[in-house]
């Protein structure tokens, strides 16, 4: 690890991470503080059942657990994503492009130990913008009676989107390790994004599909269960785990890349061990 | 004594794009050598090589005896390197981007080396380096090859975007660089400039080194151009006859212009036959002797 590379990273992603961090904290408060206003309404209304599971939901939306993943679980994983393709395309192949990348490679530092330090600091910057939203349970919750659900719990579920996030943000410096540029894997794995939301959206609805759901990250979450039932532990594992294979083929690949060259480079990934 | 920079066989291809087609280079540790060919010739690739960058699809580049592609981080440390229209971290001053890689390579930096370096480029450390011209970005990458007192000074198209009086004292610091006994290796496409400063250079024409060459050597055994002008027109039968290793290049009606292998004495003497009004004797550039490798190439891109 090298600790000037990390702080650097970090400095560059400062602001990135306090805007995420800030905006989804106040995403958080209004959703809290507008709950009692259609509490009472929520309660009485009900809601088509392919509605409810469409977003993943299958309980009372007056009740605040599930409000609260319908209206705020179910997106902010999607806004996390955002930061994590644009942060983990952005880390190396962005640099590439400008050609910075060469000027700091030039150096005698090790590619893995480049590696090892920015995505330590894409990681660092996720973990932040999560205790940054803890600003938005804390500004909210206790001006809101929420039968019962606490201010733990809350920043603990906005805690449980990191392997997700992770996930995304391992195949989006996977994608970029090996794509021509930053705009090519961004576009990818935006692609990739949004298919998998809207098949693990529609595979709750259709039952046809219902299947679908186990390809999909989305699925691992749990973000439509979080607060009512909490996570399942294997399900963050495979998070985990895709996150960290995504990172460690990564790796492999942008050890091995071929630096300027602007082309795919699906092989780099075969070759990386042979580099340091 | 281990070579500074060992090029052997040094092959790359794109597909089927040969970049390179063989490239052997060894640069001993003292010298400023030049890196000569015109644009897509093949220079920035070996230095990308070099610097591992890329991989070489077959040879192999040695730093100081230091494998550059398989021991990289090692032979980077000899290293001290300016690309091409350096690209510096964004949102930094020019004194911020030296602390930073400062930090990065980690090691002793001489501070006052580093300010004598800055001075005497005449930068202003103090500006972000995106509102920075060419030309003084240029200087920032050049500080940042140099502030480490690397063993091996990498330059690609150093002097571009300088202006003259700083493309003078580059050249000065660089031969103070090479006096303290470390390697210059700096690529460019301007003869000139490879004449003025280097000891050694090579020219790299699509791929391949098509000569290495010795440039005091090459200047002492270089012929003489000799161009005069008569007061009066010369009778048409004067210099009709010559000895071998002397040719007439031009001829007006007052002016001669003679090249001149060998035979000066000769030349002299039977110029002295005439009323001479203007008399110049030059060696020809190093862009005049090695005109022919890139016509050559010009040719080849027609």
């Amino acid at each position: 690890m090298n600790l000037a590379i990390l702080r650097r990273q970090l400095t560059d992603l400062r602001w990135h991470v306090f805007w995420y961090g800030i905006g989804i904290a106040i995403y958080a408060a209004i959703m809290v503080l507008l709950f009692p206003t259609f509490e009472g309404f929520l309660t009485d209304v009900q809601y088509p059942e392919q509605f409810l599971q469409f977003f993943g939901s299958v309980g009372n939306l007056g009740d605040p657990r599930y409000f609260l993943q319908t209206e705020y679980f179910s997106f902010v994983p999607v806004i996390l994503l955002i930061y994590a393709i644009m942060g983990g395309t952005g880390l190396f192949a962005g640099d590439e492009g400008r050609g910075t990348l060469e000027t700091t490679l030039a150096q005698p530092i090790s590619r893995g130990e480049l590696f090892r330090s920015r995505v330590t600091a894409l990681l660092i910057g996720l973990v932040i913008i999560c205790a940054l939203n803890t600003l938005g349970w804390i500004a909210s919750v206790p001006f809101v009676n929420l039968q019962g659900l606490g201010l733990w719990t809350l920043t603990w579920a906005s805690f449980a989107t990191i392997p997700l996030v992770a996930a995304f943000a391992g195949l989006s410096v996977l994608f970029a390790a090996i794509a021509p540029s930053r705009g090519s894997a961004g576009g990818l794995m935006a692609v990739l994004a949004i298919a998998s939301y809207l098949v693990a959206s529609f595979a709750n609805t259709i039952q046809a599909i219902h299947w679908a759901r186990w390809i999909t990250p989305y699925f691992y979450a749990d973000m439509s269960q979080v607060l009512s039932d909490g996570v399942i532990w294997w399900h963050q594992l495979v998070l985990v785990g895709i996150a960290a294979v995504a990172f460690v083929l990564g790796a492999l690949a942008f050890r091995a890349r071929e630096i300027g060259s602007g082309t795919w480079q699906p092989r780099a990934i075969a070759r990386g061990w042979r580099y340091r | 004594m281990t070579d500074a920079l060992l090029v052997e066989s040094l092959v790359k291809r794109y597909g089927t794009v040969q970049a390179l087609r063989g490239i052997d280079l060894q640069v001993r540790p003292g010298e400023i050598f030049g890196f000569l060919g015109p644009n897509g010739a093949g220079k920035s690739t070996t230095i990308r090589i070099v610097l591992d960058l890329i991989r070489p699809t077959a040879g192999r580049v040695s730093v100081f005896g230091v494998d550059a592609n398989h021991d990289s981080v090692r032979a980077r440390r000899q290293i001290g390197y300016l690309q091409s229209d350096p690209e510096l971290p964004p949102g930094l001053s020019a004194a911020e981007v030296f602390d930073y890689f400062a930090a990065v390579r980690g090691g002793p930096l001489d501070r006052a080396y580093l300010d004598d370096l800055i001075e005497r480029l005449d930068l202003d450390t103090s500006r972000n380096v995106k509102t920075l011209s060419r030309g003084n970005r240029q200087k920032v990458g050049l500080v940042l090859a140099l502030m480490f007192k690397p063993p091996l000074v990498i330059l690609d198209e150093p002097t571009t975007g300088l202006d003259p009086l700083v493309q003078e004292e580059v050249e000065r610091i660089l031969r103070e660089v090479a006096a303290e006994g470390r390697t210059v290796f700096f690529s460019s496409h301007i003869l000139a400039e490879v004449e003025t400063i280097c000891s050694r250079a090579s020219i790299v024409r699509a791929g391949e080194i098509v000569d290495v060459f010795d440039l005091a050597e090459q200047r002492r055994l270089a012929p003489r151009l000799v161009d005069v002008t008569f007061v009066a027109p010369p009778p048409p039968d004067a210099f009709a006859t010559l000895p071998e290793g002397i040719t007439i290049t031009s001829r007006g009606q007052r002016t001669i212009s003679f090249r001149t292998a060998d035979g000066i004495d000769w030349l002299v003497k039977q110029i002295a036959q005439h009323e001479v009004s203007d008399l110049s004797v030059r060696q020809p550039s190093l862009e005049e002797l090695f005109v022919g490798y890139y016509r050559g190439d010009d040719e080849e891109d027609a």
